[in-house]
């Protein structure tokens, strides 16, 4: 049971680490070029 | 639940030469440096990632090479989503590479256990003697792989679309020739067997190997690189995490992925500020250094014998 949630934790914290760049990069890109009307 | 056998797999001894805080910070700076790597030459960076682990903290190559592969998972993921926003993967040669690569990494991780015990008989330096050693050959084979882009602007046959075995599958780019789905089953398994065995995430071999083998485009050879090398990462992780001894640190693992993702918006900013000339000769000095620093602890560690 241990070793089933360790190999499960190895997997979805770099995964959800991953996906945290993706969005938060996105979002950096984003914002710059956001002006006002 | 046994939560203290759980942190105790989650935080395995590394055999780390320094400890504490010193041992963070050679982890960031190690991280950094990959990170601004990735961002400037656009590769993984698996395959300096390990043996640096090894060659400068002194962790154990079985343990570097699964925290480099949890650490792929996080990495690639990143690049995958970005590729896939912009139509740059290929899923159907993704598949096919991926059903042998899967096989490949479980077949790698156990020639890594015969290295291990089988033939160095639980020696660690007699497997990091043997470990260093291939490395040297990957890297070398690497910097003779890395060819000149060709300006000739005549649009190659596809390796793998003239030899192999059938049945065969199509790919919109190419019409109707097809492509031996044995071969690009076989190619994944020889890049699986790289993943399971090094640690790498294969991508400094697969993007070669989907321009030359399948003529892809170069956006499409990474994007569906990154595809092939996280589903691969996964199952070798998985491998791994289910085997006898501990191969992966998960605190390792996160402080090198933050670390990178510094170092990524770094690099990518030095390439907006450089000329762009010379990238591939920047990226052989950098082969070139990490070869001499295995070469030179290979020589250290052959001499403790």
């Amino acid at each position: 049971m241990e070793k089933f949630i360790a190999v499960t934790l190895t997997i979805l914290v770099p995964l959800l680490v991953g996906s945290g760049i993706h969005f938060a990069t996105g979002f950096l890109k984003k914002k710059p070029n956001r002006k006002d009307s | 639940m046994d939560w203290q056998e759980l942190w105790q797999l989650l935080t395995p001894s590394v055999g780390a030469t320094v400890t504490g805080f010193p041992y963070y910070i050679s982890l960031l700076a190690i991280g950094l440096g990959i990170g601004i790597l990735t961002g400037f030459f656009g590769v993984g960076g698996g395959f300096l990632v390990v043996p640096i682990l090894n060659v400068a903290l002194g962790i154990n190559y079985e343990l570097a090479v699964g925290s480099s592969l949890s650490f792929i998972i996080g990495t690639s993921f990143a690049g995958l989503l970005k590729q896939n926003k912009v139509g740059n993967v290929h899923f159907r040669v993704a598949g096919y590479i991926v059903a042998g690569s899967v096989m490949g990494a479980v077949l790698g991780d156990s020639l890594q256990m015969f290295l291990l015990y089988g033939v160095a008989g639980g020696n660690e330096a007699l497997f990091t003697v043997f470990m260093h050693s291939i490395f040297i050959v990957v890297l070398i084979a690497t910097i003779f792989s890395m060819k000149k882009p060709d300006s000739s602007g005549v649009k190659k046959k596809p390796l793998l679309a003239e030899i192999g075995p059938p049945p065969k599958f199509h790919i919109a780019e190419w019409g109707p020739l097809g492509f031996s789905v044995p071969g690009a089953f076989l190619v994944g398994i020889l890049i699986g067997i790289f993943t399971g065995l090094l640690g790498i995430g294969g991508g400094v071999l697969l993007v070669p190997v989907l321009l030359g083998l399948f003529g892809l485009s170069h956006p499409k050879a990474a994007g569906t690189s990154l595809a092939i090398v996280f589903a691969t990462s996964i199952v070798a992780v998985i491998k791994k995490g289910f085997g006898d001894i501990p191969k992966i640190s998960l605190p390792l693992t996160l402080v090198l992925l933050v670390a990178s993702v510094l170092g990524v918006q770094l690099g990518v900013y030095l390439v907006g500020k450089s000329s762009g000339a010379g990238f591939r000769r920047y990226f052989i000095y950098v082969l070139s250094a990490a070869i001499a620093m295995i070469a030179f602890d290979l020589i250290n560690t052959i001499k403790e014998f």
